[in-house]
């Protein structure tokens, strides 16, 4: 029987995405991708519950990709081009700074799809832009810069076993978290141990789990 | 006269590395059994013993019969036959005779020099040209000039020297000394009794189809002769040449190329220069920083020669020649070429020269993304997939990127490459791209003048992974 390929991606750049989440994923041997903004630190909480660059980095080099969210996690629909080029362009630098490789792939901040950016991004070279949704991912036939992935948080009840069940062939499914836990944001926050538990299941069944940047050559 | 570069010839490349390494290591193993080549036990030491032998074999290198626009390369196929022998062929040893009457004094003197760099054995019964000298052993075999006397334990390969006829009684006294091969010059004459002894006549290489041969002398006495030639069959285009524009060339020159290309019998020649190497300075090119490739055509300090290098069109005759460029891509994909280039090119060639991330160090995405620019940009062959992977065909390809691969460039109607220039392509990955009716481009990739349609490895190629079909079912074309 064919084995699902589930696109695996966290957004927002949590501290406990490197200290929690990717052993996990490094247990399973499963892939990533990582988009990454900076949240300006609150200072609500003892330590920043954001990664800083030279996290970001080691995240890198434990093999997982790093993605752009924007600097600011804008709303790329208002932002101008010229703006919109300033935030992609400050985390392509970050990246060059702390030899991460350059992201190719975009996850538009706050889910929706932001027309007006997509002809920059193909501009820029990036190969997929990942919003918020319910369906799957054909790359045979579907809009790489229009991706729906389905978030996964404490709220969301069983969308993730039938987000899971939903992929098959060509069907790939996307799946995105935020924290684990995500104290700043709540509302999308998973509690680690219902992540953990959605990780062994996914090893469970056998699923092919990839960072976006994989999500052409996956079917080999 | 054209300049030769020798550097190619300086140092051993990893593939000829790999096989003395795989050669040295059977030799030990064999020392431990103490059996030699035969797998006879051989008391009181053993050898490597080989007991058979390949040679190469051509004449007239530039004889009287050799047209001038032979004459006027002569150097140049001796160059290519100089290569192709150490690269590919790799014979025990390799003779000359014959005439090379018509060469120049300078042409004369280069090769000379060339025909110290045979990485075998190199015997010449041409005059003015020097080989080993006779007699040269090469395992079970003696490769000499001279009758020996009958108790010499090596198997005689007789070269004769000279044009005149052989003689009944020198055929007696090879026959007496087992002879095992008696070769000649192609216009000496032999009696039509023989006295069993094969006499092979060296192949004119001056003349068309501009040969040489390949003789294999078996253990069991059996002698094959094959042949290869250089004429071309009709029909076909070299898609990748260089320029004299090349900071890589060696001693490219457009017109030189389209005289070779008519000698060789090409129906077409596309020119294809890197387009990094007409946006930047060779420094910026080649440093280790590799701005281009970081920057593409955002970077501020760019060196355009574009105009330089169409201008070498318009003095030219365009019928059997093509402008095209090898276009670069940026580590964002972009093509390192602007717009108003890339509408006055006749072909496109992609390639894949630079990663950020080292190819053996997990660069497949980047690999990946970066041929998926080129093909999905409009380009028409994608150049030497997969040699960024294994320089001179040593490292490993990953496997796992041929099917998508071949997805793309069935998608985007992009035809793969066939590329012998430091490279060796994989037979897998073409094999699956002429199975899934992926077009197939024939390029040199020449950046000297001797591999200008130098395609004998390619056709070989196409024969050794099982494609017997007709070239032109496969092959591209561009309208």
């Amino acid at each position: 029987m064919q084995r699902k390929t589930i696109v695996l991606t966290f957004d927002d750049a949590l501290r406990n995405h490197l200290e929690f989440a990717a052993p996990i994923l490094k247990k399973y041997h499963f892939g990533a991708t990582f988009y990454v903004c900076e949240f300006p630190d609150s200072g609500k909480f003892r330590q920043s519950p954001y990664l800083n660059w030279t996290e970001i980095a080691e995240l890198s080099q434990m093999g997982f990709e790093i993605g752009n969210h924007t600097r600011s996690h804008c709303d790329c629909g208002s932002a101008t081009d010229q703006e919109f080029l300033s935030e992609l362009t400050y985390i392509e630098d970050q990246c060059g700074k702390h030899s991460i490789p350059l992201p190719r792939t975009f996850a538009y901040p706050g889910g929706p799809v932001a027309e007006n950016v997509i002809g920059l991004l193909k501009e820029r070279g990036y190969v997929t832009a990942r919003s918020c949704g319910d369906t799957t991912f054909n790359p045979q036939k579907d809009d790489p810069f229009r991706i729906m992935g389905v978030p996964v948080h404490d709220s969301t009840g069983n969308k993730f076993f039938e987000a899971v069940q939903r992929a098959g062939d060509s069907a790939y499914t996307v799946l995105v978290f935020h924290g684990v836990p995500d104290l700043p944001h709540p509302w999308v926050n998973t509690e680690p141990a219902r992540f953990e538990a959605c990780m062994e299941y996914l090893a469970e069944q056998n699923c092919r789990v990839i960072p976006m940047r994989d999500i052409f050559t996956a079917g080999q | 006269m054209y300049p030769i570069n020798y550097n190619q010839f300086h140092g051993e490349s990893k593939v000829a590395e790999n096989k003395n390494f795989i050669f040295r290591t059977a030799f030990l193993k064999l020392r431990e059994l103490n059996l030699d080549y035969s797998g006879q036990e051989n008391n009181g030491g053993s050898r490597f013993v080989r007991m058979s032998i390949r040679i190469a074999l051509f004449a007239d290198l530039c004889g009287a019969e050799a047209e001038s626009l032979y004459r006027e390369f002569s150097e140049i196929v001796f160059l290519r036959t100089l290569h192709y022998l150490n690269s590919q062929i790799q014979p025990d040893a390799v003779i000359l005779t014959g005439s090379a009457e018509k060469l120049a004094a300078e042409q004369l003197a280069a090769v000379r020099e060339m025909s110290a760099k045979f990485q075998m054995p190199f015997l010449s019964m041409t005059s003015g040209i020097q080989g080993r000298p006779c007699p040269v052993e090469c395992g079970e075999f003696l490769l000499s000039d001279q009758i020996r006397d009958r108790s010499c334990a090596k198997r005689l390969i007789y070269l004769h020297n000279g044009s005149e006829t052989i003689s009944s009684g020198t055929l007696a006294a090879l026959k007496d000394c087992h002879c095992s091969l008696c070769i000649t010059a192609p216009e000496c004459r032999v009696p039509g009794f023989d006295r069993g002894i094969m006499t092979v006549h060296a192949p004119p290489l001056c003349e068309p189809p501009y040969r040489f041969a390949v003789i294999e002398v078996a253990e069991s006495g059996e002698v094959t002769i094959h042949y290869e030639q250089y004429r071309l069959p009709p029909g076909l285009t070299d898609t990748h040449v260089h320029t004299q524009m090349a900071y890589c060339n060696e001693n490219m020159e457009l017109l030189s190329c389209l005289k070779l290309a008519k000698l060789w019998g090409l129906e077409e020649i596309a020119f294809t220069e890197h387009s990094g190497h007409l946006y930047f300075k060779q420094e910026q090119y080649r440093g280790e920083d590799k701005i281009w490739y970081k920057e593409g055509l955002d970077c501020r300090e760019q060196t355009v020669r574009t105009q330089e290098y169409l201008n070498l069109f318009s003095h030219v005759e365009r019928e059997h020649c093509r402008l095209g460029m090898e276009l670069d891509v940026d580590r964002r994909g972009r093509l390192i070429a602007g717009n108003d280039v890339l509408n006055r090119l006749e072909l496109k060639v992609g390639a894949v020269h630079a990663l950020e991330k080292n190819a053996q160090e997990g660069g497949d995405e980047e690999f990946f993304l970066a041929v998926k620019s080129l093909v999905e940009s409009g380009i028409d062959i994608l150049a030497h997939p997969f040699r960024i992977y294994s320089w001179d065909g040593a490292g490993e390809k990953p496997v796992r990127l041929f099917e998508p691969i071949v997805e793309l460039l069935k998608k985007n109607n992009v035809a793969a490459e066939i590329n012998f220039h430091h490279n060796r392509p994989d037979p897998v990955f073409t094999r699956m791209c002429i199975d899934a009716g992926v077009r197939i481009a024939l390029g040199s990739d020449a950046h000297n003048l001797y591999e200008v349609g130098f395609f004998q490895p390619h056709l070989k190629f196409l024969r050794e992974i099982g494609y017997t079909g007709e070239l032109k079912d496969i092959l591209f074309r561009k309208d």
